[in-house]
């Protein structure tokens, strides 16, 4: 099983990436599952056609019932779901799904798991997917533009951490072209920078937006369209990476220095 | 590392538990309840006015609020209280409960008050401080002109024999001045009338900020005292009164002095030996300070090792300290039993927390009987206790 994690700063595209790959991988013939590890749980929207029940919704009702269904393809969604914004604490939550996922087994017999997960390690509960063997590659999303990518050096601190100690890597870097001004160069200089590679491009476009207002994939609304065949490659790419790395993070200024 | 006192929890349940017709709700998880309960329940295993939300896995996630509300709504129904005291936790600080908004939905004839007392954001001094601070607000009145009225603030609800002391405080006081509020050993009401008194005396320096924010705030004089032990201890009372009050003790002073070498006259002799032994004492601000003053200046002996609390960051560092002294003694509370077995010397439980001794007899540290009670405890640890029982004979 290849146990994926994408992050990324907020809004910069993840459950949008994240549900296209699931979407292009289950094409190719794979079992795929998307777990959503965003309080927002709107991460299998477009995959399921709907918003399903959370884990912690079940949980809290401790009613046992379902928290896994069946989506486009039958890629397996999950959502963690989290508190009502400004209460509780989400990271805690994402802890509870997590184990909870696990002791229910949901993922077992998957060929692939995408782990979506909130735009920050902002807490210890935020990097529960890269603890415990829960995921073994991470991918950062990002733009070319500086607030992402000083989120993404910020991610890549998170992942050192507990690459020292763990079994997880980062893979590679998704360069989100929908940026006003899109430098590719700054991408990869950050990427070889950190220590991998930009695995694929993702470039603008509007269909997008129209597919997800219609709760797809843009690979379910437009399968010719393309920037499907953008995410049909990167999806290989990922399935055929063999390269992963301990990411060596910049310091602020570097990152300044990078991005001017 | 090892804490000489509680956490920040601990001091506001020290300041309000005390308070007998007021109820504490800790927002908390169940281990708080308990280990606050474990301090004072064996003073009075009936006395049983706290309780807790019990926060569990879901209250973190998705916020303890409503549990908060519930319980909040609980606790008035059960035990009717004329004030609920609402005691945050480590986890519900650190969630962000918004518990001063919850708290605010009860307006009804009981006061709900809300105390912040995360135990990571201080110790129990902060704690006590904290819970003095919530109830200034509901302070009120005026201090009664010409009256001789005093107020004890400082102590804990749960302080060892801390009724005994009190009934034999107000026993000195006698009928020339009115003990008016023990924070906390009180009911509510005379807590919220407690600005009707005089004056302010101030055992330990925990209850300080109130005492200068009631002085501001009601023009109450305060007076830091020591803890009364010992004649010397209530000579300080009876100066600290004479300076604000219309008063005069000298009399009462003379008949304890007489009453307590009356009693001392019995066991003159094992007094004797008492002279220069080695003692260890840890304690509490001004418990700590009344209890080496009695000893050195009444009972002669040698105080080799001392720590107040409030000025120790690690227990250990006591420990360490007293290892290296000579002390054949130990005054201080329940977390120095472990080190009084260690250096093979008696315990004389004095300070908070108390947890593995009763007091059943009503017998004070306070005034004539209570220097007699203290007496009565030296000795007869001293004599119980093998390596120094042969001191008593020499």
């Amino acid at each position: 099983m290849k146990k994926i994690c994408v992050y990324g700063k907020g809004g910069i595209g993840k459950s949008t990436t994240v549900s296209n790959l699931a979407a292009a991988m289950a094409e190719s013939g794979l079992k795929v599952a998307v777990v959503g590890c965003d309080p927002k749980s709107d991460s299998t929207r477009n995959l399921a056609g709907r918003r399903i029940p959370t884990v912690l919704d079940i949980l809290r009702e401790d009613s046992g019932g379902q928290v896994a269904f069946l989506g486009y393809r039958d890629i397996l969604c999950i959502e963690a779901g989290g508190p009502e914004p400004g209460t509780g604490c989400a990271g805690r939550g994402i802890i509870a799904a997590m184990q909870e996922i696990r002791s229910r087994q949901l993922l077992d017999h998957r060929d692939v798991v995408l782990y979506d997960v909130l735009g920050d390690v902002v807490c210890g509960g935020f990097s529960m997917p890269l603890r415990e063997g829960i995921a073994d590659d991470v991918y950062l999303v990002t733009t070319s533009d500086f607030m992402a990518i000083y989120a993404a050096n910020n991610i890549c601190r998170g992942i050192r951490k507990y690459a020292q100690s763990g079994s997880v890597r980062l893979a590679g870097i998704i360069h989100n072209g929908r940026s006003s001004v899109d430098n590719p160069l700054t991408v990869a200089a950050f990427a070889s920078c950190v220590g991998s590679n930009v695995i694929g491009y993702i470039p603008m476009t509007s269909a997008i937006g129209q597919a997800e207002l219609s709760r797809k994939t843009l690979l379910e609304a437009e399968p010719e369209h393309p920037v499907s065949g953008h995410f049909r490659t990167l999806a290989k790419a990922i399935l055929e990476n063999s390269h992963s790395c301990i990411p060596t993070p910049l310091s602020d200024e570097e990152v300044e220095s990078l991005c001017r | 590392m090892r804490t000489p006192r509680g956490c920040k929890l601990f001091g506001a349940q020290q300041a309000l538990g005390g308070i007998r017709d007021g109820i504490i709700l800790f927002h908390s998880v169940i281990g708080c309840n308990f280990g606050s309960m474990s301090f004072h329940v064996p003073a009075d295993m009936r006395d049983i006015r706290q309780t807790c939300t019990v926060i569990n896995d879901s209250d973190i996630i998705f916020s303890g609020e409503d549990s908060l509300r519930k319980a909040i709504h609980n606790a008035l129904d059960l035990f009717h209280p004329s004030v609920l005291f609402v005691v945050s936790g480590c986890v519900s600080e650190i969630i962000g409960d918004d518990i001063a908004t919850v708290v605010s939905e009860f307006s009804g004839s009981v006061p709900v008050i809300y105390v912040e007392a995360a135990g990571f954001r201080g110790d129990s001094k902060s704690g006590y401080e904290a819970a003095c601070w919530a109830l200034l607000p509901y302070l009120q009145g005026n201090p009664v002109e010409g009256g001789n009225a005093v107020n004890l603030l400082g102590l804990g609800g749960d302080d060892y024999r801390i009724q005994e002391d009190v009934a034999a405080f107000q026993r000195l006081l006698g009928e020339q001045v009115a003990l008016h509020t023990v924070l906390s050993h009180c009911s509510w009401e005379e807590m919220r009338t407690a600005p009707q008194a005089n004056l302010n005396l101030v055992l330990n320096e925990q209850a300080l900020p109130l005492a200068k924010a009631m002085q501001e705030r009601f023009g109450i004089p305060y007076e830091p005292i020591s803890y009364p032990y010992g004649v010397t201890g209530v000579k300080e009372v009876y100066s600290a009164l004479g300076r604000h009050l219309e008063v005069e003790y000298q009399t009462e002073c003379q008949e304890i002095e007489r009453s307590a070498a009356e009693g001392a006259s019995k066991v003159y002799p094992y007094l004797q030996a008492l002279y220069g032994m080695p003692a260890a004492v840890i304690g509490s601000g001004g418990r700590a300070d009344g209890m080496r003053r009695f000893l050195e200046q009444e009972l002669g002996m040698e105080v080799v090792c001392f720590c107040r609390r409030e000025e120790l960051r690690d227990l250990e560092d006591f420990f360490m300290l007293a290892r290296q002294s000579e002390a054949a003694l130990l005054f201080g509370s329940s977390f120095e039993l472990e080190l009084a077995e260690e250096l093979g010397i008696p315990l004389i439980r004095y300070d908070y927390p108390v947890f593995d001794e009763i007091s059943l007899t009503g017998n004070p540290f306070v005034g004539a009987v209570g220097i007699l009670s203290l007496l009565e405890s030296i000795l007869n640890s001293v004599m119980q206790t093998p390596s120094l029982k042969g001191a008593l004979y020499q």
